[in-house]
């Protein structure tokens, strides 16, 4: 009995450590999922901790270097422009951007309310919309707008509105906070794309998938180091191909999903991830993928190499 | 979970994070990635991939990078905690000092988590430190204090090297300002109870933009200007200048001056005012060149008890004695300033100490200084412009220009004279006292500028030729300077420098006070003594009572304008006091012949009284002129031999006379009030003697007594008289003889001279000033120059001779005292009253009176007439005071004159109608206006008591005895 005892102890032991030498060569043998981009350029323009960016018509892109209450303009060219809004739309330390029809559209945080600006960065109207409560500030992260719809985050209410545009009239207002399943714990930055709305949930370290009514479908909840997994995921953007690339601050990098969630993959080359010094918005133009970096106080323009 | 001081949280691997890496198994091999392992507890591992973060990178994600994960903005927006361009907390450092108890290090570093506790409180915290997610509370800043506890004092700010810590605000300074605690707040710093400060008053830990955590910069004294702005922007005190450019280089310190070059907020070496430095040494830094010298007297050290009591003394140093950094009260810096403001702004700080109490007495201002201000273009005193290389004038701003510089000042300040920080080279020793320029000795330093006054030093008014040592002993060999002997610069009492106390009013001619401190009664100068009895000083006399027009205003001498006088009356404003100065003249001019006794050329004559006084000059034509030839034997015989140097001198001297008027010799006592006027006296002393006797004391106008009130002339009257002097009660006019008489005579307008006031005598005149109403006698029967010749003149010709009044009386010499009666009568035996004698003297001549005689007179009087008077009493019949004539003006013996129907009861004399002198002249001579009291029979007397018949009676009462048998009632 003892001896079987004995042997028995013996194979567990050598099961666990061959089961670990497996494991642990595994892990050793297994290698990046890469989609390969390659740098077209970077946008400096001393800024300072930008959070945000978006792409306009004809590739003009846009960055919110909101610490500085200001507008990165950068054209295709690569021409730098700076705008800065004065007047009723002086800006206070916005978080999110957007730009639809020529217009652009800033969450301007600090002031607890959307702007409409033109090309020129000239104010043409203040936005401000009802907080889901009285007593609870309407403090709005970022701004989508596709077609008809529009999506506001308001981190002060944990929520989303959905609105008309271009009347902003609000139409829907979703999300409270919480940490597990339909709730949200401080949702940052969101985007539009095929088949819906897609939002970081940041403190829930997941992604949340909506329709354009508001509609829950799909979330990627894996909190982890690892690919696929999210600590601080940050910005969303949605791709022409249905790629879904999100980026996590705390990784620094961005991964890419389909709409579905299925992971495809993490920005990168040569089999190595490419790492950002703090990634935070992202915006999409054909195969252009602008990438925020707040540490770096720039913004990467990557070109999209393989699906 | 507990951790102990400054331990090191990497070597102990919290519960939490053993349990970590028993659930992440090797995804995570080393658990000293995660000292805040509950953040990343529910972390699953899922082998989908390799591992985006290797273990180094995980050391910097537990360092500042975790944390700006949601504060990036995602969460909280605090991006200017990672803002290079600002400061703040300083994080993986090693801390300078041993930390306490309960603040973790990370790998032997400060890290966020050194403070901050990002999930839930340590077991025994309070809720309220979950907020800023601190470990522990942090009121009052408490927290910070625990690890700088070097930097926060509490207790007594005096005993601090540290900026006041939760101390509330001192109402006194602007740091009570709410405005500027708001401003504080605006800029992301806290401000403790009722203002008081706080560590994060001034710092902020996180996003601060200055160095050292400061919530604004302090290279411009930004920061220390919010709560001190009243040191920085005061419009009502000076402050050290800020942002001059800064000699004195200090690493970390502003390059310019700022608060903090001179100024330590933490552990400052000078505790309570936090100074960088003790001492001078401070200032010296910078102002090296304006270093004391060891014996310099502006030394703190050589300052009396009381003014070094005086001083704020915080920081020590000779340099705060004179200036104080802040909250200064003048230019310069200075601790005090005093003196008009008009003051170039170097002599107000001077005066700041020596025009107070502070200083030693004999280094005090005032009340009289040296004229300080613009140098005048032409200046009284002839002052010429100093030489610019010995004694400087300053510029506008009180600097003394740089010596040999082509700027010249136009100032006379302090500065000129005395040197400060800007000793001139090689300077004597013993000027250093004094802190003088130049030497002073022989008045060199006052004649610099005073150049015309340099003949004094040939005088006897140069203290270096004073011979007499009790006299050369008061003016010390250190002081020898001759202007020393009159003028005192600083500290004099009166204008012109002149030394006090005074005898005189120094207001009213401070030269004369000066002269008078020296030469005055009680002084040493005996054989110039002014005396008790001196030459007037004072207001030029106006045409008034008391001059008459007799003194002129010197063309040669000079009045001295005084702003008092001026106060009093116009008239004498316009010209001035007569003083010392308007016959002396202590500075002769150059290569002039200096005359004796410093006289002015114009008073050096034999007639030099005559300038002033040219209409005593008549005194020569009068019988007063005791120079006349016939006259010195006399006088000589009487008063021994006269002094004859000059024309006024046998009578009068200027200085040190013996009595009023300048008299030259004493006066006697006074015997009885006829003498007991000093100036009445002075006649008297002559005229009650032989050979000059022209007063009988007995039988003369009285003197030396009061004025009855018919007699007190009107205001407009009196302007004919002389002088009429005031009793001892001040209050009463007193005849005396200067009243009538000027005993230098009078050129009257037809060029007579008389030694009577007034118009004259002819017509009484001057006795009428007085006696008004005996008027009416000038042209009456009674004036007896209207007798023609060959009629009877009972006078004797002396009316024609001396007027009208020198027909009855006499003045000083009468025969009968009572009425001044000039001539002597005897009373008949048995025969009524004496004044009735008067009259029949000339009514019972037979010869010269036709028609006036008189044959009988006596009319029944005593108990007869007074029945008769009080049974019209009862009647309401009696007859007025006024007909009853002056009522008993005298008493002889036996005699009531009330009820004595003489003379006078139904006669004035005087008055030759009953008629006012106004209504009375032209008036014919009728029996009705025979100098009767009424103007008729009907209104006398004589109809009360008779009646229908007193006409009759009246007309027969002179004539016929029977009349007067036949009285009806009787």
């Amino acid at each position: 009995m003892s001896l079987k005892k004995g042997r028995r102890k013996s194979a567990v032991w050598i099961t666990a450590f061959s089961i670990s030498l497996v494991l642990l060569a595994a892990r050793e043998a297994s290698a990046f999922q890469i989609v390969a981009a390659a740098q077209v350029a970077v946008v400096e323009a001393e800024m300072r901790m930008p959070t945000d960016a978006a792409f306009g018509d004809s590739g003009v892109l846009y960055v919110l270097d909101g610490y500085q209450n200001r507008i990165v303009v950068r054209s295709p060219s690569g021409r730098i422009r700076i705008l800065t809004p004065e007047a009723t739309c002086r800006l206070d330390r916005p978080l999110g951007i957007t730009v639809n029809q020529g217009k652009i559209y800033v969450a301007d945080t600090g002031n607890h309310r959307i702007c409409e600006l033109d090309g020129e960065g000239r104010c043409l109207r203040s936005i401000t919309l009802r907080s889901k409560e009285p007593e609870v500030p309407f403090l709005p992260t970022d701004i989508a707008i596709e077609g008809a719809s529009v999506v506001v985050v308001d981190r002060g209410g944990n929520c989303i509105h959905l609105c008309l545009y271009p009347s902003f009239e609000q139409d829907k207002t979703f999300g409270n906070w919480g940490e597990k399943g339909g709730v949200l714990n401080n949702p940052y930055l969101v985007a539009f794309g095929r088949g819906g709305i897609f939002l970081t949930d940041m403190m829930n370290g997941r992604l949340v998938h909506l329709t354009e009514g508001g509609m829950f479908l799909n979330d990627l909840r894996e909190r982890g180091v690892r690919e696929g997994q999210f600590i601080r995921p940050k910005g969303v953007a949605v791709g022409s191909g249905n790629q879904v690339f999100v980026s996590d601050s705390t990784l620094g990098v961005v991964q890419v999903f389909d709409t579905e969630f299925q992971y495809r993959g993490t920005l990168g080359s040569d089999g190595k991830p490419r790492r950002f010094q703090h990634p935070a918005g992202l915006a999409v133009y054909e195969n252009l993928l602008a990438v925020v970096e707040q540490r770096r106080n720039a913004v990467t323009v990557l070109k999209i190499q393989s699906p | 979970m507990f951790i102990r001081a400054g331990e090191d949280m990497a070597g102990k691997a919290s519960i939490g994070c053993t349990i970590f890496i028993l659930l992440l198994a090797a995804s995570i091999a080393d658990a000293r990635l995660w000292p805040w392992p509950e953040d990343f507890a529910e972390v699953k591992a899922r082998r989908l991939g390799d591992r985006f973060i290797t273990e180094e990178e995980g050391d910097s994600l537990v360092k500042q990078d975790l944390c700006f994960d949601c504060h990036d903005g995602s969460v909280l927006d605090n991006r200017e905690l990672w803002d290079p361009g600002l400061h703040g907390h300083r994080v993986d450092v090693v801390p300078k000092q041993a930390l306490p108890q309960g603040i973790p290090l990370l790998e032997g570093r400060l890290y966020c988590g050194s403070c901050h506790l990002p999930h839930g409180d340590l077991p025994g915290a309070r809720s309220e430190v979950k907020k800023p997610y601190l470990r522990y509370e942090n009121t009052n800043d408490v927290f910070c204090v625990a690890c700088h506890q070097e930097r926060a004092t509490p207790g007594p700010q005096e005993a601090s090297r540290n900026h006041s810590f939760l101390k509330k605000a001192r109402t006194d300074t602007a740091t009570a300002d709410p405005e500027a605690w708001k401003r504080i707040q605006n800029l992301g710093g806290r401000v403790g109870k009722e203002g008081a400060t706080r560590c994060q008053s001034c710092h902020r830990p996180h996003g601060a933009p200055s160095r050292s955590a400061l919530i604004t910069f302090v290279d411009k004294s930004q920061l220390c200007s919010i709560c001190h702005h009243d040191i920085k922007d005061s419009s009502t005190t000076v402050n050290h200048p800020l942002h001059q450019e800064n000699p004195w280089k200090v690493e970390n310190r502003p390059l310019t001056v700022e608060c903090l070059t001179c100024h330590r907020v933490h552990e400052a070496p000078v505790p309570g005012i936090l100074l960088a430095e003790q001492g001078e040494g401070l200032c010296l830094h910078c102002h090296a060149k304006n270093k004391l010298p060891a014996n310099d007297i502006h030394r703190e050290e050589s300052f009396t008890k009381q003014a070094r009591a005086s001083l704020d003394t915080r920081g020590g140093g000779n340099c705060r004695a004179c200036h104080i950094p802040h909250r200064a009260q003048g230019k310069f810096l200075a601790v005090a300033v005093a003196g008009a403001s008009g003051l170039d702004p170097d002599s107000r700080f001077c005066a700041g100490c020596h025009g107070s109490e502070k200083g030693r007495a004999e280094n005090q201002i005032g009340p009289y200084y040296h004229y300080l201000g613009p140098w005048p273009k032409e200046t009284s005193s002839g002052a010429i412009l100093p030489p610019a290389e010995r004694l400087p004038l300053l510029t506008y701003t009180g600097v003394v220009p740089e010596t040999g510089g082509k700027e010249r000042g136009t100032n006379l300040g302090c500065r000129t004279c005395h040197f400060m920080h800007d000793r001139p080279e090689a300077l004597p020793a013993d000027l250093l006292l004094k802190n003088l320029r130049q030497t002073a000795l022989e008045g060199d330093l006052c004649l610099a500028c005073h150049k015309d006054r340099q003949t004094i030093l040939e005088t006897t008014h140069n203290p270096l030729r004073i011979e007499k040592p009790e006299i050369r002993a008061r003016f010390p060999v250190k002081d020898r300077n001759t202007c020393s002997l009159c003028h005192v610069v600083h500290k004099a009492g009166t204008q012109n420098l002149f030394p006090g106390p005074l005898v005189l009013d120094p207001e009213t001619d401070p030269r004369s006070a000066a002269c008078l401190s020296c030469h005055g009664p009680g002084t040493q100068k005996a054989e110039t003594l002014v005396g008790n009895f001196s030459h007037p000083l004072g207001p030029w006399p106006t045409d008034t009572e008391d001059s008459q027009g007799l003194y002129r205003l010197p063309e040669d001498l000079p009045l001295v304008p005084s702003p008092s006088v001026e106060s009093r009356t116009a008239s004498s404003a316009s010209k001035g006091s007569v003083s010392c100065f308007t016959c002396h003249r202590l500075h002769p001019v150059k290569d002039e012949e200096r005359p004796a006794k410093y006289l002015r050329p114009a008073c050096t004559g034999r007639d030099a009284c005559t300038v002033c006084h040219a209409a005593q000059r008549v005194l020569r034509s009068t019988k007063h002129y005791i120079r006349a030839p016939a006259m010195v034997s006399e006088i000589d015989r009487f008063f021994g031999k006269m002094d004859e140097s000059q024309e006024c001198s046998p009578c009068h001297r200027v200085h040190n006379a013996r009595g009023p008027g300048l008299w030259f010799t004493e006066l006697p006592e006074a015997k009885n009030t006829f003498e007991q006027d000093e100036r009445s006296r002075r006649c008297l002393g002559c005229h009650l003697k032989e050979p000059f006797k022209r007063i009988r004391e007995e039988n003369g106008h009285p003197i030396g007594t009061r004025m009855k009130t018919q007699y007190l002339p009107s205001a407009e009257a009196r302007l004919q008289l002389g002088r009429i002097a005031r009793d001892e009660a001040g209050v009463r006019d007193v005849v005396v003889c200067a009243t009538c008489h000027l005993n230098h005579g009078k050129q009257n307008p037809d060029g007579t001279i008389t030694l009577f006031a007034g118009g004259g005598l002819p017509d009484g005149e001057l006795c009428m000033v007085c006696h008004r109403e005996k008027g009416q006698i000038v042209g009456s029967p009674h004036d007896f120059r209207t007798r023609k010749e060959g009629e009877f003149r009972p006078d004797e010709g002396r009316s024609l001779k001396s007027g009208v009044c020198a027909g009855c009386h006499a003045n000083h010499n009468a025969r009968i005292g009572q009425g001044l009666i000039a001539f002597a009568f005897s009373r008949p035996k048995g025969e009524g009253n004496p004044e009735d004698m008067f009259c029949l003297y000339c009514h019972r001549n037979p010869a010269v009176m036709r028609g006036r005689r008189i044959k009988f007179y006596v009319h029944p009087s005593g108990t007869k007439v007074k029945e008769k008077l009080k049974a019209l009493k009862e009647k309401a019949a009696a007859p007025s005071q006024e007909r009853l004539g002056e009522p008993a003006r005298t008493t002889v013996a036996g005699y009531e004159a009330l009820y004595h129907i003489d003379c006078r009861t139904c006669h004035d004399n005087h008055r030759w109608t009953g008629l006012p002198i106004s209504e009375a002249k032209e008036l014919p001579r009728t029996e009705m206006a025979s100098f009767l009291r009424g103007s008729d029979v009907a209104k006398t007397l004589c109809s009360n008591c008779h009646g229908a018949e007193a006409l009759y009676r009246y007309r027969m009462y002179h004539q016929d005895r029977a009349w007067r048998l036949k009285i009806p009632n009787e």
